[in-house]
């Protein structure tokens, strides 16, 4: 048995989320108990809810293979969903074991847990994985160049080696060529946002949760879509996106649920119009990325991306309404 | 009259134990603090140093508990991406049954050697010598058997399930083992189809060699016994098969260091054959690290054989005195199936673990394994396994009967 530097990432990185959970939960006054329980069923759960996601999510496979299978850590992999949600039925239980808010311990977990998710993220480009689309790509095609144009990108660089290095690019070894390290990207998005979040005011208590998974979502919609490597995929559709709009999906229930003075019916449709709305954009988007939409071949990959951001910012908003009336 | 009992945590962690009742008995209760004596409250001091002592004793196991996980992870959660490559074999052949396969034998038996010369080709072959199925070959002077294998394995673009062919050849003697060149001549630069040149040497087994032809300014060349040339430039491994049969390989191979080699056979024996490709693949048994290797250290292109790609792949492998091996690996020439040459060498240490050396020779579309057909009753060369994008070639390996 030997150190697994994929392995001692995750490790290390979950070590810095428990040391900020106690910075945390010592601030805000928790249980001095609160971190240890945290800890020790946090650790777990989340890595066998990560793996019972990926099983269930590959169900064919995982049923050929027999229940061992489920085990077999170094073969297949983890979800990250999965994850999330082993986090939040530990801290449920810890709420209950210590006698302290389910809600305002969730809060507590926010920062932290979106530390550890974007430095635990970093690993990807460890094991080969959370690369996305080669530079050239995007820089050294001339969209404006009727014969050099492929519809990939608008822009043109003569010279794309300012790019072809971390923390933009990693190489691809069995290509040689560069690119784009979208697992840095989602990392570096999560710590930017994880400092947000540290600095946001407090609100009502599991405020920040909320708001914090939906950016997570949005993010993971976004970011997905930008990686080429071998993410699951259900067809062309990637499981992590549709895992992402069920959980937007379950936030405006819970903010609706949440609201403390009556709306009226109209507001609750409007905005569930909007979510489905801005998820319809994301699937455009994804779709001309695909090139599946064929009217709409043209587009480079840049507009695709706009969009896709569009889109991205767009089921944040349509949370973030709800969300902010559930506060009010 | 019941008491209740109940523990809360002051701020600084430490404990307090305090007895509560139900409203209305606070008289009671004051008589009863009153009654208090000396034993009970050191009953109620040991109480509260138990509670403490507990918690913080619950607190260090659960942190120790953590941090055994958190070291579980950091060796268990290994990457998919970097896990050891694991091969499930499926055999197809005469003998084969399971990982690794065993070399061939072959009753020991006089047989006349052949001329160095690389215008004599081997014996002609007899039908009666060839198996129903066309997988095995067998006379007094050689033992040939081809394996059919589906392998299933992942390496670093996921899981792969391919076809590979094992040839494992036993000679008698070591002239069987022979080179052959398109036309015969060196300088003729013209290249023909492996099978065609397998059937002008009437070859029990051949394999495509390092395609010498291709470019006329490297490599150092011995055919059959005559040196052709010698531009080794000290970016490519040499294979030197030596007059025993034996092979010997030079790394990141230059004129010096060349012969050196050549010069430490041992005494009587001659260098026969030569070729200028690899990697060397395994060596006595190790797998070489590829990512060191002469290909990866050569300059982008052309010498390094586009070695961490999956693509077709073949390799000939000495498994003992006079035993070898060639493996072959299916694969597509856009590189979305096929092997690298880490995960092929892989692979032969898989099938043979005492392998003494694998040499890699010229894959992709040059990969040629030709076997004898029983065609209607007539004896056809043909590949064993067609890749659809095969290509004429300048030169082979073969190994041939001596049995007239």
């Amino acid at each position: 048995m030997q150190l697994q530097p994929y392995g001692v990432w995750l490790a290390a990185a979950s070590l810095i989320g428990i040391l900020l959970f106690a910075v945390q939960s010592g601030k805000q006054g928790f249980k001095k108990e609160t971190v240890s329980w945290m800890a020790v069923t946090a650790i777990p759960l989340s890595v066998l809810f990560s793996r019972l996601l990926y099983c269930l999510c590959r169900l064919p496979w995982f049923l050929e293979q027999g229940p061992v299978w489920f085990f077999h850590f170094t073969d297949g992999g983890f979800m990250m969903f999965g994850a999330f949600a082993g986090i939040l039925l530990s801290a449920w239980l810890t709420a209950k074991i210590t006698g302290q808010s389910f809600a305002r311990m969730l809060d507590a977990l926010s920062v932290p847990a979106l530390v550890t998710y974007g430095v635990g993220r970093i690993a990807d480009l460890i094991a080969g994985q959370g690369y996305g689309w080669p530079i050239d790509d995007w820089f050294s095609v001339d969209a404006f160049d009727p014969e050099e144009y492929t519809g990939m990108s608008f822009f043109h660089l003569e010279d794309a080696s300012f790019f072809e290095g971390l923390p933009f690019s990693v190489e691809d070894a069995y290509y040689g060529n560069y690119r784009w390290a979208v697992a840095l990207f989602i990392g570096a998005a999560a710590l930017v946002f994880a400092f947000v979040l540290w600095r946001m005011r407090t609100r009502r208590d599991g405020s920040r949760a909320i708001m914090t998974t939906a950016v997570l979502c949005a993010l993971t919609v976004l970011m997905e879509s930008m990686r080429q490597d071998d993410l699951m995929r259900w067809g062309v559709v990637r499981v992590s996106q549709i895992l992402s709009a069920v959980v937007l999906a379950a936030l405006l229930v819970i903010c609706q649920l949440r609201m403390q003075r009556p709306v009226k019916k109209s507001v609750i449709i409007v905005e569930w119009i909007s979510l489905l709305l801005s998820m319809g954009l994301v699937m455009v988007a994804e779709f001309m990325l695909e090139k599946k939409i064929v009217f709409l071949d043209f587009v480079p990959m840049d507009g695709c991306y706009l969009l896709m951001i569009i889109a991205c910012v767009w089921l944040v908003l349509s949370v973030r309404t709800a969300w902010k009336k559930q506060d009010a | 009259m019941s008491v209740h009992r109940s523990r809360k945590p002051e701020p600084t962690g430490l404990c307090i134990e305090t007895r509560t009742e139900p409203t209305g008995m606070a008289e009671n209760t004051l008589v009863r603090l009153m009654q208090w004596n000396l034993h009970d409250i050191i009953r109620l001091y040991i109480d509260q140093m138990e509670g403490c002592a507990y918690r913080m004793k619950a607190n260090v196991i659960r942190y120790v508990i953590t941090c055994l996980m958190l070291l579980a992870m950091a060796f268990l959660i290994s990457s998919p991406a970097l896990a050891e490559t694991e091969f499930t074999h499926s055999f197809e052949g005469p003998d084969a049954a399971e990982a690794p396969l065993v070399p061939l034998t072959l009753e020991a038996a006089e047989v006349q050697p052949l001329d160095l010369d690389h215008l004599v080709k081997g014996k002609q072959l007899k039908l009666e010598h060839l198996n129903a199925d066309n997988t095995e070959y067998s006379d007094s002077s050689i033992h040939a058997v081809v394996t059919h294998d589906v392998v299933q394995f992942k390496d670093k673009k996921g899981k792969q399930k391919l076809n590979c062919y094992i040839v494992r050849v036993t000679i008698a003697d070591p002239t069987q083992l022979r080179s052959a060149m398109s036309y015969d001549d060196y300088d003729n630069t013209k290249r023909v189809k492996a099978a065609e040149m397998a059937k002008a040497a009437n070859a029990v087994a051949a394999v495509n060699g390092d395609f010498f032809k291709y470019f006329h300014d490297s490599g150092y060349i011995v055919r059959q016994g005559t040196f052709y040339r010698d531009k080794s430039n000290g970016q490519r491994d040499v294979l030197l098969i030596d007059s025993n049969g034996d092979f010997h390989v030079v790394y990141r191979a230059d004129s010096d260091s060349i012969q050196k080699a050549v010069d430490a056979l041992p005494e009587g024996v001659t260098l026969i054959n030569s070729f200028n490709l690899g990697p060397v693949l395994i060596e006595n048994g190790e797998v070489k690290d590829i990512s060191q290797s002469a290909v990866a250290l050569a300059k982008k292109g052309g010498d390094q054989f586009q070695y961490p790609y999956r693509m077709q792949r073949v390799a000939i492998v000495q498994l003992g005195k006079l035993q070898y091996a060639i493996v072959e690996c299916n694969g597509k020439a856009d590189a979305s199936s096929g092997m690298s040459v880490q995960v092929f060498a892989e692979y032969i240490k898989d099938l043979f673990p005492d392998a003494q050396i694998a040499y890699n020779l010229d894959g992709g579309g040059s990969t040629n394994v030709i076997f004898p057909k029983n065609a209607k009753g007539k004896i056809k060369f043909e590949r064993i396994h067609k890749n659809p994008d095969s290509r004429e070639i300048s030169d082979i390996i073969y190994f041939a009967s001596t049995e007239e």
